[in-house]
């Protein structure tokens, strides 16, 4: 196995490229040999983010879109002719808001689940007759660490995270023996509480997505995996 | 970070290290620019320790039981002497002597757990001391019966449970050393006789994809997985790819946790007996090639 180079002849196309963890995913992916393409919605941030990208890596291929339905449908329609052999998707995406459920607006929820899920679920319908022609794919949804642990006013978020960890786990069942299997990292909602000493940073969910998309894990199937220095498996003890 | 050399610098110690899955995972971590020292009941593991050490000189074996606490004791000295820092331990040692729960035999049960939680634990206090000085990072080879049944299978479960716990605890308990400790629970995994089994039948088809079959029941994806794929487990949780993951389990079981149950639908391809035939000929590297 090449370890320096883990993604050579790889296709990843990176949903929320311009947030931190999916600018760090897109030229970690780069460095390792793969094709990457960036993808996140119009605005002048993203622009911003995506010209300092292509300083970082001229050969990633930046794209804004609006996510619309049609611009689903022209991903899904032109995925052989622009992806044709994308077989990684990772969903990065990082859109998220808190609040006590009772005050939660129904609207903001509906976009989180969209903006974070629902659009990395499309795009994988999409590239997934190419992973099922070309018998690989990996789909990797990056997430809050809210699956199995709780804080209030996160009621939204975690549902969110949780359908993401539950697709993964769910989806890969259908098509692992086409190769194509999805995995989900979560990171930390509240950075900061974590045993180990300092907050991860985008780099560190990067190496979990970079081990994800390689052979390197090739037999880890509808896992989550937190990047999150303990913070889960963490409770204070009581002060004398 | 330089990926070709992931652990360059580093000492591991790998329990069982001289054969099967823990030689894997010793090539793996030596390939990465370690040094290791490892153990085994068997003195002919010297020999491996002998390869081991072309590439990496500091590399030693010492014979030693790990159901025996005088010998679990004696390995720690002999290590602690001969090295000033430990960065990484990967407990490996795991034997398996079940009974039904309500047959259990006490014998059998104990030997079961000095092995394999006795051994984790006292090799982990035992090198702790030398971990606290830079920071390390300790992996449990555990098993996915630690959190699915599968009978009898009584000791050996409650063995590896226990490690898992054992695992969150350490976490958060030396966190602030900077020390990591993180579980991974193999599935079905082909070790030491697979090499041997598939040399005698590398060359016909039938056998290949029939002895192929005997690890698929039940799997979401083809067959067993190879001690490879728990050697670069390893290695990723022991390098800094993984420096904030920390209490974490990983199962390397090709899907089976996660699966609802084994009596599902699955989507196959139309040429699915040649991709079964395509991975069950590939997937198993024998360890003199890593």
């Amino acid at each position: 196995m090449k370890y320096a180079r883990m993604l050579e002849g790889r296709h990843a196309l990176v949903l929320g490229g311009a947030s931190r963890i999916g600018r760090a995913v897109a030229l970690l992916f780069a460095e390792h040999g793969a094709e990457v393409t960036a993808a996140d919605e119009v605005s002048g941030e993203t622009e911003r983010i995506f010209n300092e990208m292509a300083g970082a890596s001229p050969d990633i291929k930046l794209f804004t879109l609006d996510f619309t339905s049609e611009c689903i449908k022209r991903i899904r329609d032109s995925a052989l002719t622009e992806f044709p052999r994308a077989d990684i998707l990772v969903s990065a995406a990082d859109l998220y808001k808190t609040g006590e459920t009772h005050n939660f607006c129904l609207k903001d929820f509906r976009r989180m689940l969209d903006v974070n899920f629902i659009r990395a679920v499309r795009c994988f319908q999409a590239l997934l007759p190419g992973m099922l022609e070309n018998r690989r794919g990996e789909l990797i949804l990056i997430a809050p660490d809210l699956t199995d642990s709780a804080l209030p006013g996160t009621a939204a978020a975690a549902a969110c995270a949780g359908a993401m960890a539950a697709f993964a786990r769910n989806v890969t069942m259908d098509y692992i023996r086409y190769h194509v299997r999805a995995n989900t990292i979560l990171y930390p909602f509240i950075p900061g509480r974590e045993p180990l000493t300092g907050a991860p940073e985008p780099l560190d969910a990067a190496n979990a997505a970079l081990w994800y998309a390689c052979d390197l894990s090739r037999f880890v199937i509808g896992e989550s995996l937190s990047v999150n220095g303990g913070v889960s498996y963490f409770e204070e003890a009581p002060s004398s | 970070m330089n990926y070709d050399r992931l652990l360059e610098g580093k000492f591991a110690v790998v329990t069982s290290g001289a054969h099967g899955m823990g030689k894997y995972i010793a090539k793996v971590m030596i390939r990465h620019g370690a040094a290791c020292a490892i153990n085994g009941m068997n003195p002919e593991g010297e020999k491996t320790a002998e390869e081991f050490r072309k590439n990496a000189p500091a590399s030693f074996f010492i014979q030693c039981d790990m159901s025996l606490s005088e010998d679990r004791r004696r390995f720690i000295q002999e290590v602690s002497k001969r090295v000033d820092h430990v960065d990484i331990l990967v407990n490996t040692v795991g034997i398996n002597r079940s009974d039904f729960s309500g047959e259990v035999d006490d014998e059998r049960f104990e030997y079961t757990q000095q092995v394999n939680l006795h051994g984790a634990i006292w090799m982990t206090r035992g090198f702790l001391p030398l971990m606290k000085k830079t920071g390390g990072v300790v992996t449990h080879i555990s098993t996915i019966h630690s959190v699915l049944g599968m009978p009898p299978n009584t000791a050996y479960a409650s063995s590896k449970s226990a490690i898992n716990a054992f695992s969150r605890a350490l976490a958060v308990e030396y966190a602030s050393y900077g020390i990591r400790s993180n579980v991974i629970n193999p599935g079905g995994i082909f070790t030491g006789k697979t090499d041997e089994i598939l040399a005698g039948i590398a060359n016909s088809r039938e056998e290949l994809a029939a002895w192929g079959r005997r690890g698929d029941l039940g799997q979401p994806d083809y067959g067993s997985g190879s001690a490879y794929d728990i050697a670069n487990t390893a290695l990723f949780l022991s390098s800094d790819m993984a420096r904030h993951i920390t209490g974490a389990v990983i199962n390397v079981d090709g899907g089976v946790v996660n699966q609802a149950h084994r009596f599902y639908e699955r989507k196959l391809p139309p040429d699915h007996d040649e991709m079964f035939y395509q991975v069950i000929k590939n997937r198993f590297t024998p360890v003199e090639d890593l």
